[in-house]
């Protein structure tokens, strides 16, 4: 006779097992956040010499080497932007394939390990048809840079150079994480190009990477790999936003020479991070000074509709004179009524719009918003009148406004909001 | 008889007062500091040669100029020499310092360290001429005792220093520089330079003294650190910046702070790529590699 055993089962137990299990269950999914959260981001990048052309604006055309995505991908100048969250582990699966050449992928400012530098003064390098793979934790949001560190004054010359973009975790839109949100990306890379080393690429020693440069006077300046017309045709460089919009403008320069870039009044640009750090308080300047290897994060917020060029100087490290500009488009049109406005036209209200002698009145109809200011500007940018908001219905005096148009910008904590305001003659 | 009671009464105050003073008194010191401008021959990596001129702490010349170290609160009374054939000037930056001193003569300067910082001092006379010949050096003021580092970055075009040596004008438009060199030395010899070569530990708090007397702009980038600035010359724009990649303009200094977290071995080099070069041979120039263990 079979024997059923019942099996005993305290009930304080019982109610501790399933508080275990309920643990169980939070952590499994906790893990399978986390690990959809932060991934490994693996991309193959292969390193080529002996094939590569490149074509600038004026019809010239040079031998280049380049890093490709693939065996069969041709290279390009840049190579590929390689994307990754914060807190991601990004893998560069790299491979040579340059007969009498020698590589490396330095991925610059990732502050990887001796192993993953890609530094053949104190690490290893490829040799032709060789693989390895580098692997760096992105512990940053930020802009970085990746490129050949053997004979690198050479290399990268000869275009062996891309951009890095982590995001903040997540993806999410902002400059960094808990940063703030940015709703267009930007992306400048910076170079010149002598073509007489490309004609002639220099001798070097590949024993010691020894180099034997010649002079440096390059003839064209590059943007994205671009100039001139090529820039103006090219929709992810040239700039195209809203009054109010925030606009990420990632700057990283990877040629010999500095840059100066020079913002329209209108774009309203702060400068907010350098190198995959928030800057401690951010910078409001037109124009921003990049050197080779650093990069900036700057972030336009237009203060009215505009339209002309954003100048990229190319300075001369040695003389301080800028040899070169190149002239990036920028549309700003509409104004810009996204989600990361303050409040809308439901809780905010502005009234009577357009206003004479009376003045404007703003109320707040969810109570008197934290940290908040105000400020008019007119056509050109000029701020006529800043005021902290400390009421849920603000008055804004018209008496020493001439008639005409002006931007009304609302800040608080939570983000920034602008207005069109319309001042009438007197009656 | 109201005095000694008094004494006796307030004796711990007083004893406390003259403690702080005895304190004061042994940590702000006057530190003597003899400088002699010297003319001499640089010697290159690559064994060439070109005029130059250095402030030394003796008699001979050596192209690494001086670095002055203080403490926050130190006199520094520096007795300056001048052993050139022409008359030359002293200044040191943010300080109000700016005299001349004829040849052979001797003159006494007295700078009174107020602020950590590190302050290029130089010949202000037919700038940036005798400057660019390579009179200017670092006063670094720190009351830190964590390791220190000095880097005087500079570059040269040989034939300029030759043509100055000799009265001639030159054209800085053209200026193109062939050698790049930090405390006067390129990549390898700089390694041999414990100044100027990191050797730390993971952990450990570095300070790194970090000057461009040069005419060129140098950008340098740290291989496996962002370092941090904690201080800066240009109105400390950059301070409590923390970057990977550091612009130096000409006559611009910082002092950076680095902790390293990792051990191996790291290049820091100007990230204008024609800079890692001397005679316009790569891998030389502003180079240098640090070794964490």
């Amino acid at each position: 006779m079979n024997r059923i055993k019942y099996k005993y089962i305290n009930p304080r137990l019982a109610v501790s097992h399933r508080l275990r299990a309920f643990f169980l269950c939070i952590f499994i999914l906790l893990s399978v956040f986390y690990a959809s959260a932060q991934m490994t981001r693996t991309y193959r990048v292969v390193m080529r010499s002996n094939v590569g052309m490149d074509t600038m604006w004026d019809g010239a055309s040079f031998r280049i080497y380049g890093m490709a995505p693939a065996l069969s991908a041709d290279v390009s100048l840049p190579s590929p932007i390689l994307y990754a969250n914060e807190g991601d582990t990004l893998v560069l699966n790299a491979l040579s394939i340059s007969q009498n050449e020698h590589h490396t992928v330095h991925m610059h400012g990732m502050d990887e390990d001796t192993r993953n530098d890609g530094d053949p003064a104190t690490s290893f390098y490829l040799v032709h048809n060789q693989d390895t793979t580098y692997t760096a934790v992105c512990t940053h949001a930020g802009t970085y840079l990746y490129h050949c560190h053997v004979a690198d004054v050479i290399h990268v010359q000869m275009g062996m150079y891309g951009m890095i973009v982590v995001k903040a975790a997540n993806g999410a839109s902002t400059a960094w994480t808990n940063g703030p949100y940015i709703h267009h990306d930007y992306k400048w890379l910076t170079s010149e190009i002598d073509r007489h080393w490309h004609d002639s690429i220099p001798y070097h020693d590949l024993i010691v990477d020894t180099v034997h440069i010649p002079p440096y006077h390059p003839g064209y300046f590059l943007v994205n790999g671009k100039a001139q017309q090529e820039i103006a045709a090219d929709d992810s460089i040239r700039i195209h936003g809203m009054v109010s919009e925030p606009i990420y403008v990632r700057l990283a320069n990877i040629g010999f020479y500095s840059n100066r870039v020079i913002f329209r009044h209108s774009l309203h640009a702060k400068v907010i991070d350098s190198d995959g750090r928030p800057l401690p308080s951010e910078i409001s300047s037109d124009t921003v000074e990049v050197m080779p290897g650093e990069r900036y994060g700057v972030l336009l917020q237009p203060l009215y509709e505009d339209s002309g060029f954003v100048e990229v100087q190319y300075v001369n490290m040695n003389t301080a004179l800028s040899e070169h500009s190149e002239f990036v488009p920028v549309t700003i049109s509409g104004v810009w009524n996204g989600i990361h406005t303050i409040g809308t036209s439901e809780n905010i209200r502005l009234f009577p719009n357009p206003t004479r002698e009376m003045g404007w009145n703003l109320a707040f109809d969810d109570g008197v918003p934290k940290n908040a200011s105000y400020a008019i500007y007119d056509v050109s940018g000029r701020v006529l009148n800043e005021r902290k908001i400390t009421s849920a219905e603000e008055h804004i005096e018209t008496h020493s406004l001439p008639a005409g148009v002006y931007i009304l910008k609302i800040q608080t904590d939570s983000g920034i909001t602008t207005r069109k305001l319309m001042r009438l003659d007197n009656e | 008889m109201i005095v000694c009671n008094l004494l006796f009464r307030y004796r711990t105050s007083f004893i406390l007062i003259g403690f702080l003073w005895l304190c004061n008194e042994s940590f702000a010191t006057t530190i003597h500091q003899a400088l002699y401008i010297n003319r001499g021959t640089f010697v290159t990596v690559k064994s060439t040669t070109f005029p130059f001129l250095a402030f030394n702490e003796t008699n001979t010349f050596n192209a690494l100029n001086k670095v002055v170290l203080a403490s926050i609160g130190d006199s520094l009374q520096i007795t300056l020499t001048n052993n050139d054939t022409l008359i030359h000037g002293f200044s040191i930056q943010q300080s109000g310092v700016q005299l001349t001193v004829g040849v052979g003569q001797t003159t006494n300067i007295l700078y009174v360290a107020n602020a950590a910082g590190n302050f290029i001092y130089y010949d202000h006379l037919n700038a940036p001429d005798n400057r660019y010949l390579g009179l200017a050096g670092m006063i670094c003021v720190s009351s830190s005792t964590v390791q220190k580092y000095f880097w005087n970055l500079k570059e040269h075009q040989s034939d300029f220093n030759l043509s100055l040596s000799q009265g001639i004008t030159v054209n800085w438009n053209t200026y193109y520089p062939d050698y790049f060199t930090i405390n006067g030395k390129s990549f390898p010899d700089l390694q041999n330079d414990s100044t100027a070569k990191v050797t730390a530990h993971v952990g450990d708090t570095l300070l790194i003294f970090v000057a461009n007397t040069g005419q060129s702009m140098h950008s340098l980038h740290f291989h496996g650190f962002h370092a941090l600035c904690i201080f800066s010359s240009d109105a400390n724009k950059k301070l409590n910046w923390e970057k990977d990649t550091w612009p130096l303009k000409s006559m611009e200094s910082i002092v950076l702070e680095l902790i390293p977290d990792k051990t191996g071995k790291y290049s820091v080099h100007d990230h204008n790529l024609v800079a890692v070069t001397a005679g316009n041979t790569h891998p030389n120039g502003m180079f240098t590699i640090m070794e964490i263990q």
